[in-house]
């Protein structure tokens, strides 16, 4: 057997010391009524090669952002991954070991969360954060119940440009606890509108309003008058983080939480998972996070150590009256984004920004040029952007990918968006080639 | 060249593994790079952000160079205990071998670079491979149905909660509300319920560990929306009268949903459908040897009961005309617990594990992992009491009661030890319903070697209990840090550094 | 030798009265058993608390304790000292880590607590 090391006289001999008969007999306990009578429905093991054969014939049988230039975003970009995360996060020692309970032993751990607290913490302007969230979701959704708890109002106003998918599991999740979402409409230019927050926030119930920055449709968001609007509710900031390079931080316009999806840093996509949730937040909310905080302290001997702390919020002490019930969290991706900002530096990153920025506005103006497309929201954005097609932005996909281009994700039904609107997303990976065969499909598609 | 005058200074030589600790932060130099990102190859851009959205400080950073990055995580990484280096008898985790096949084969670029918003067509292997692992989880479990969303255990039961509760909203029982848990239970449990809006009802548990059928008759009512059991429980035993627990909770209305935390000591052996569960979530990262990462990802599927399965979040997987195909969630109520589908990356490790092993090496594991916990439970009891031994599967939990009263050496002091010999430490002080526990999870990847070695190191520390207490009171001696002042972590949280960099 | 300028609960607090307001802490007992103390969360000053009702928390490293009012009536001052240094509450339980100080509503109530010489035979069983 591949993972098991007993030969037939340690079993023997293992058997004896214990005083059973045999290996089955260990299994007595288990009543006959519900024991599985016959051997597992499932085919026999298979050597290493054939098992690599056949995961390589399924990996074969996609089309990834490896073959196809991808044009893809809505919270997960195709991005460059340097080779020093690969070797770091694929150490035996960071992959192999688990939560670090045993300080002593799991320093290495221990620090790496702390700097990655430490990155999010800069990069937000807030001052705590915590080991990691599954996504920029489920980040989203702790951040939500924290705020409406902190500040006892049972109301979350969200924008109706926020993320569909963030949306969706919000609801899902905060239906238990009673938390309503309450809809901030967005105005003609795509951003969301300030005055109607303070319309919504006037009646005093609101707990917590999310900012997302950039929405959903890539804008730029008023964040200080959206902010101002937010009248005693605790403003909650979901970001990307690579877009902080440039943009403003949540603490700079009065962000009490921030959150995102880390993934830019060094995450592959994969399908959509595992991601990188963030979570950063003012020091009125510490004792209400979710999940595990690293702090900073001292061992016997004086010298500077580090250790999983403010447990009491957590499930395995509070129970029922837990924060949150999140314990094993996304430590291997916090590990990777962690090494990625070591490796950008304070230079590096603004760098990553602006290679995003100008990219994506350079293929706004190639394809504002196209006739027959348009831009309905000309405001500012970061790497992603609405197209407007005369035509039904699924057929244009159809058409790009034909060309090997994946063209954006539709938007049909979303913010009051119609059947010929596509968001595209153009990151540090585009060259200015990948950007002309975008424009040039788009010609031919609209025969331009 | 050194002149006679100058005074060298002395550079003191410290062991090996001391002083790697230095903070990155620290370590920064103005000037200093490590990535360049390729420069853009296109026209001139003359758009600039605004200066409201500009960000007025810029973020601060330490700037170093590629090779001191790669340094300082190694040398960080040296500081950890990992299963490769050893024994991780960590109960309840399943601290077992990773394969590396596993780590080759979800890196591939066709998985790994897969966006979530492409075509089905596109992700046509995908799909596949993630079928084939519901399918062989829903064969394991006896389960028709399988949802590989949620991204943990703890999402797991949520999902699984959330299932439960969909389910008796839809049949208009919406005061079915309570939950029973027995004390044994992990905390995420109660924590689970109560994020989705239902309340935790706690059981107690039979002086042999197991649940109280009569307790269980008493506790039921028309307010029963199910039960949480981990089988095997907690303290490593299996239910016995699980057939007749089904029966009282599913003819007071409710349904049985199995934590499969411990599902690694059935494999083969038992399934939870046949057990009459309607719902169980499975660790992957445990018991299908996904790499703890020091913390995740993990992946926590639940499979359930062709009743529960309308209740499952979408999009799911189906197969029409030859084409594997993501299908939309088919009510308005469907619940979404992840941004996309989930811990991909985790469930393809996962099946690669599964087609390693085959239904015949999946047994084994079972066996031998159960195999390695009652030869380590053999070799300690005399010292080390287990006050629930019968019937031990994969994992016991020994209590250190006696050592206390004796010489005043607690299950901490006994774990901190066992760290000076190169092992990691059980997990203690769980469950709460064991004194000074200890519960020790060895898995079926340790050769008996291990196994030796890890019983002679509790012997000698039983030895030392005697005759050097303090020795133990003061342990872990050869650790890069030794005991940490949690207290002072707690009263004074130091969570982020803060000071600027690169001053140096 | 407990101190027997006031009196004692079964759950470990002790009250001392003078005129109306009681001063409320843990005892030293109830210190050694709980650990290092890390954090603690007091009522607001103000509220009105019934005898027996759950006022607060205290934490330890790994473990969290409700604070039980022995006595009812109203929260005049909390002691802001333990909420910066929660560790006066392990060093100096008695005096400079009390906890609350409450307006009895209902003098009868401290009958009911129990004497030093009654704690003490408490602690010995």
């Amino acid at each position: 057997m591949p993972y098991t090391p007993h030969t037939a006289a340690d079993v023997a001999a293992m058997l004896a010391r214990i005083g059973a008969p045999s290996v089955d007999a260990l299994f007595a306990s288990i009543p006959a009524e519900v024991r599985l009578p016959g051997p597992l429905d499932l085919p026999p093991g298979r050597t290493e090669e054939e098992v690599r054969r056949e995961m390589k014939r399924l990996a074969a049988a996609n089309r990834s952002q490896e073959e196809l230039v991808s044009f893809l975003g809505g919270g997960v970009y195709d991005c460059v991954i340097p080779a020093a995360i690969n070797a770091i996060a694929g150490r035996s020692e960071f992959l192999t070991a688990y939560t670090p309970y045993q300080a002593e032993v799991s320093q290495g751990t221990l620090q790496v969360i702390h700097e990655w607290q430490t990155f999010v913490c800069r990069l937000t302007g807030l001052p705590v954060a915590n080991a990691s969230m599954y996504d920029g979701a489920t980040a989203l959704t702790e951040a939500a119940r924290m705020g409406a708890a902190q500040r006892r109002r049972p109301k979350v106003a969200v924008p109706t440009a926020l993320n569909p998918r963030y949306r969706r599991v919000m609801a899902t999740t905060l239906a238990g606890e009673d938390i309503a979402l309450a809809e901030i409409p967005r105005r003609a230019d795509g951003t969301t509108d300030p005055a109607a927050l303070r319309a919504l926030t006037a009646a005093g119930d609101v707990g917590a309003v999310v900012i997302q920055n950039p929405n959903y449709l890539g804008l730029v968001e008023p964040v200080d008058e959206l902010a101002a609007a937010a009248g005693g509710a605790c403003v909650i900031a979901c970001v990307n983080p690579v877009s902080l390079s440039l943009l403003k931080a949540p603490a700079e316009y009065g962000a009490q939480i921030a959150v995102g999806e880390a993934q830019p840093l060094g995450v592959p996509c994969s399908f959509g998972g595992p991601l990188l949730g963030l979570l950063a937040c003012a020091d009125e909310f510490k004792r209400l996070l979710p999940g595990r905080v690293v702090g900073r302290t001292q061992d016997v001997d004086g010298r500077d150590a580090y250790v999983l702390t403010l447990q009491t919020r957590e499930q395995h002490i509070r129970r029922e009256k837990a924060t949150s019930n999140i314990c094993t969290n996304q430590g291997l991706m916090a590990l990777r984004a962690t090494v990625y900002l070591a490796l950008l530096g304070p230079e590096g990153l603004v760098e990553l920004g602006e290679a995003n920025r100008v990219r994506c506005e350079a293929l706004r103006d190639a394809l504002r040029r196209v006739r027959g497309a348009t831009l309905p929201f000309p405001g500012p954005v970061f790497n992603e952007f609405v197209l407007r097609l005369p035509r039904p932005a699924r057929e244009f996909r159809v058409f790009a990918r034909e060309r090997g281009l994946l063209a954006g994700i539709p938007l049909a039904g979303f913010a009051g968006c119609g059947e010929g609107d596509l968001l595209v997303a153009v990151t540090e990976k585009r060259t200015a080639a990948d950007l002309e065969a975008y424009a040039r499909a788009l010609r031919d598609f609209l025969g331009a | 060249m050194e002149r006679a005058d100058d005074k060298p200074e002395t550079v003191p030589a410290v062991r090996w593994g001391a002083g790697l600790q230095a903070s990155l932060f620290a370590k920064g130099r103005a000037g200093r790079r490590a990535l360049r990102l390729p420069p853009w190859d296109g026209a001139p851009v003359d758009t600039a952000l605004p200066a409201a959205a500009r960000r007025a400080a810029p973020c601060d950073l330490p700037a170093l160079s590629e090779p001191e990055v790669m340094r300082h995580y190694t040398q960080l990484s040296t500081l950890n205990h990992n299963i490769e280096r050893g024994m991780y008898p960590l109960g309840s985790c399943t601290m077992k071998f990773n394969p590396r096949l596993n780590e080759e084969v979800a890196a591939l670029p066709g998985f790994a670079a897969l966006h979530p918003e492409q075509d089905d067509a596109d992700a046509q292997g995908l799909l596949e491979a993630l079928a084939r692992l519901q399918d062989a989880l829903c064969r394991l479990t006896g389960f028709p149905a399988c949802s590989l969303h949620p991204a943990a255990g703890a999402h797991g039961e949520f999902l699984g909660m959330q299932v439960i509760r969909a389910f008796h909203l839809a049949r208009g029982e919406r005061d079915r509300d309570q939950i029973l848990i027995p004390d044994s239970a992990h905390g995420t449990n109660p924590a689970s319920v109560t994020m989705v809006g239902m309340r935790p009802a706690t059981l107690a548990s039979r002086p042999n560990g197991r649940i109280d059928l009569e307790a269980l008759r008493r506790a039921v009512g028309p307010r029963t929306a199910g039960i949480m059991i981990t089988n095997p429980n907690t303290l490593g035993l299996f239910e016995t009268e699980i057939g007749a627990i089904a029966r009282v909770v599913h003819e007071a209305g409710g349904r049985l949903y199995m934590d499969g935390a411990n599902f690694n000591a059935i494999l083969g052996k038992a399934r939870p459908a046949d057990m009459g569960f309607d719902v169980v979530h499975i660790n992957l990262h445990k018991t299908f040897s996904t790499p703890h990462g020091g913390g995740g990802p993990g992946a926590g599927p639940i499979c359930v009961s062709a009743e529960l399965a309308p209740f499952l979040p979408g999009p799911v997987i189906t197969r029409r005309e030859g084409q594997w195909r993501l299908e939309a969630p088919a009510t308005p109520c469907t619940p979404s617990v992840h941004s996309y589908f989930g811990n991909v990356g985790v469930c393809l490790r996962a099946l690669a594990y599964i087609l390693s092993n085959g239904g015949d090496g999946l047994t084994r594991v079972a066996e031998r992992a159960v195999l390695n916990a009652n030869y380590v439970l053999a070799c300690l009891k005399d010292i080390l009491p287990v006050p629930h031994a019968e019937g031990c599967l994969h994992e016991f939990v020994a209590s250190a009661a006696a050592w206390k009263e004796q010489h005043g050496i607690r299950a901490l002091d006994l774990a901190k030890r066992l760290l000076d010999f190169g092992v990691h430490a059980p997990t203690v002080y769980f469950p709460l319903i064991v004194d000074e526990a200890l519960m020790i999870e060895p898995t079926e990847s340790e050769p008996k070697e291990s196994l030796d070695a890890f019983v002679a190191a509790i012997r000698q520390i039983h030895r030392e209990a005697r005759t050097d207490p303090e020795l133990l009171h003061n342990a872990p001696h050869t650790t890069p840090v030794r005991r940490l002042d949690e207290a002072r972590a707690a009263r004074q949280p130091d969570l982020a550094h803060l000071g600027p960099c690169n001053c140096g | 030798m407990v101190a027997d300028d006031r009196k004692y609960t079964k759950s470990h607090e002790w009250v001392m009265v003078e005129g109306s307001v009681a001063t409320v802490g843990v005892t030293e007992y109830a210190a050694h058993e709980l650990g290092d103390v890390v954090f603690l969360d007091l009522p607001e000053v103000g509220n009105e608390v019934a005898r027996g009702e759950a006022v607060g928390t205290i934490e330890t490293v790994k473990a969290v304790e409700d604070l039980f009012t022995p006595i009812s009536g109203e929260v005049v001052e909390t002691n802001q000292a333990v909420v910066d240094s929660p560790e006066l509450v392990n060093n100096d339980p008695l005096d400079a880590g009390w906890l609350i100080r409450v307006r009895l509503s209902d003098a009868g109530e401290l009958n009911q607590l129990l004497s030093a010489a009654e704690y003490e035979e408490l602690l010995e069983d």
